[in-house]
């Protein structure tokens, strides 16, 4: 059986349904320095994993409340973003309260330029961390989407797996975007032949993702999504798979 | 299984309060984006994902699934089949749609019959109100959400002839607040009558956002899209 999978098939078919010849070993980046000196061997094994390019299949981080999962997932985030001067990040987690931590946490390391934090326009301010406000966009005494210029400018967008859906309905995905990059060279016949495939959203981080259903981590994973099978995002999937929850409202 | 609940006495008047004469509903909510900010990112000339997937996609709303027992969804044979994407997408579908369902039973059982609301002005049309039950998630209520209330004259044992419609805007669970948005309702409760505690009352009702799950719904026909894409 050859060790070179996705010959064939979809990502979406690698993420949904991953099989064991999936899992390759990344190249491993060696990280000189961490920003938080605490982490212990094993969460800097992961921090690794997840910098290092060449994910066929989500890469999962699981173990119980207290173990350092989130610290891991956002010394993470900045690393990706150390080690790889492309990258973008969309950072997720089920709830408004979960991505404010993590926004918390980031907010040390990076200006207000290279985060946003996206609300929905329904949030109110009362409920959002001060601390957290410049990396947030207003207007019209509502949280809003900053111009597509700016937007296009951040290194990392924290959001919950549900208001991820901004960001479909504006259109800011992967597919969207490799598709119309196709479609306006093929307009302008700018080139004949194919364009190199690139993302946008090159890495994907969900936060305590075992709290969320399905179809709620779908959400996000719409937003990174690539057109092509050529270049394919990284999709990590951090949160202790003993505390799943339920799908259903119970009555 | 038995079911042993304890069920809270509720007195004839409030139980069958007539229909209000009056509602203060809220308007239909604006997309957020935009369509204009998409079409920034994307010039309206250039189709797109979505605009290729709405073409053959029905709503959840329109055309709910019909109902069937589902059982657990397998890790299929051959996963880049059709029958393999068809059904991991039914699937979601058909649970999306119960969740929908569920969600609007629960709300509809979670009404109030009668509470002393306070509300702090946040700003001009931002108020705090204190619902207990919130801390429980009893109803779950997310931003997004609507309720209804009907301000109650205790002391005469009748309701208002009108009911004031309020979006939830943010949720304060550790206190059992729930921050609301309404131009009425701050003016109308000065109005409301006093009961012997010096307390304002109101009979609430919850109206669950459908966004979230359409949201879903989209995002399971997008990943349907993009299975089929390599089947097809």
């Amino acid at each position: 059986m050859s060790n070179t999978t996705t010959d064939e098939g979809s990502i979406t078919a690698d993420w949904l349904w991953p099989r064991k010849e999936d899992h390759l070993s990344p190249l491993v980046i060696n990280i000189a320095s961490y920003y938080d000196p605490d982490l212990n061997q094993v969460q800097r094994q992961a921090v690794a994993d997840i910098v290092s390019p060449g994910h066929m299949i989500p890469y999962l981080i699981s173990g119980p409340p207290g173990t350092g999962k989130t610290k891991t997932i956002v010394e993470g985030a900045l690393q990706i973003l150390k080690y790889n001067k492309d990258a973008r990040v969309l950072l997720c987690a089920p709830s408004n309260a979960a991505a404010d931590t993590l926004a918390r946490r980031l907010k040390a390391h990076l200006l207000p330029h290279k985060m946003f934090r996206l609300n929905s326009d329904k949030r109110t301010f009362a409920e959002v961390p001060q601390t957290i406000l410049p990396y947030c966009f207003v207007e019209d005494d509502k949280f809003a989407l900053p111009p597509i210029e700016t937007l296009m400018q951040y290194r990392i967008i924290v959001t919950t797996c549900s208001d991820a859906a901004i960001l479909s309905k504006a259109k800011v995905t992967n597919a969207n975007i490799q598709h119309a990059r196709i479609n306006f060279e093929k307009y302008l016949n700018l080139r004949s032949e194919p364009v190199p495939a690139s993302l946008f959203w090159t890495h994907l981080l969900i936060d305590e993702a075992a709290q969320a259903s399905e179809p709620e981590t779908l959400v996000a994973i719409e937003v990174v999504l690539p057109l092509s099978r050529d270049v394919r995002p990284t999709v990590v999937l951090c949160g202790d798979i003993r505390q799943r929850k339920s799908f259903f409202f119970f009555f | 299984m038995l079911t042993i609940q304890a069920s809270a006495y509720v007195p004839l008047w409030l139980r069958n309060l007539a229909p209000p004469m009056t509602w203060f509903t809220l308007p239909l909510a604006t997309p957020f984006p935009l369509a204009s900010y998409a079409d920034m990112v994307i010039p309206s000339v250039l189709p797109t994902i979505r605009d290729v997937m709405y073409c053959n996609m029905g709503s959840i709303l329109a055309s709910p699934p019909p109902k069937a027992a589902l059982s657990p969804l397998q890790t299929p044979v051959d996963r880049l089949s059709l029958a393999a994407s068809e059904d991991y997408s039914k699937h979601f579908s058909a649970l999306l749609a119960q969740q929908l369902e569920g969600q609007a039973q629960v709300m509809l059982n979670a009404r109030i019959h009668e509470i002393a609301v306070t509300l702090d002005k946040v700003n001009d049309d931002t108020l705090l109100i204190i619902v207990p039950g919130i801390r429980e998630d009893s109803p779950k209520l997310n931003i997004g959400d609507r309720m209804v209330l009907r301000p109650l004259d205790t002391l005469n044992s009748a309701p208002a002839p009108f009911v004031v419609e309020v979006e939830v805007v943010g949720l304060d669970k550790l206190k059992g607040g729930i921050y609301v948005k309404s131009k009425h309702l701050a003016n109308i409760h000065k109005y409301v009558p006093v009961d012997a505690k010096g307390n304002r009352k109101y009979q609430i009702e919850f109206k669950a956002s459908t966004d979230i799950v359409c949201d879903q719904q989209d995002a399971v026909s997008s990943l349907f899209s993009s299975l089929t894409a390599d089947t097809c």
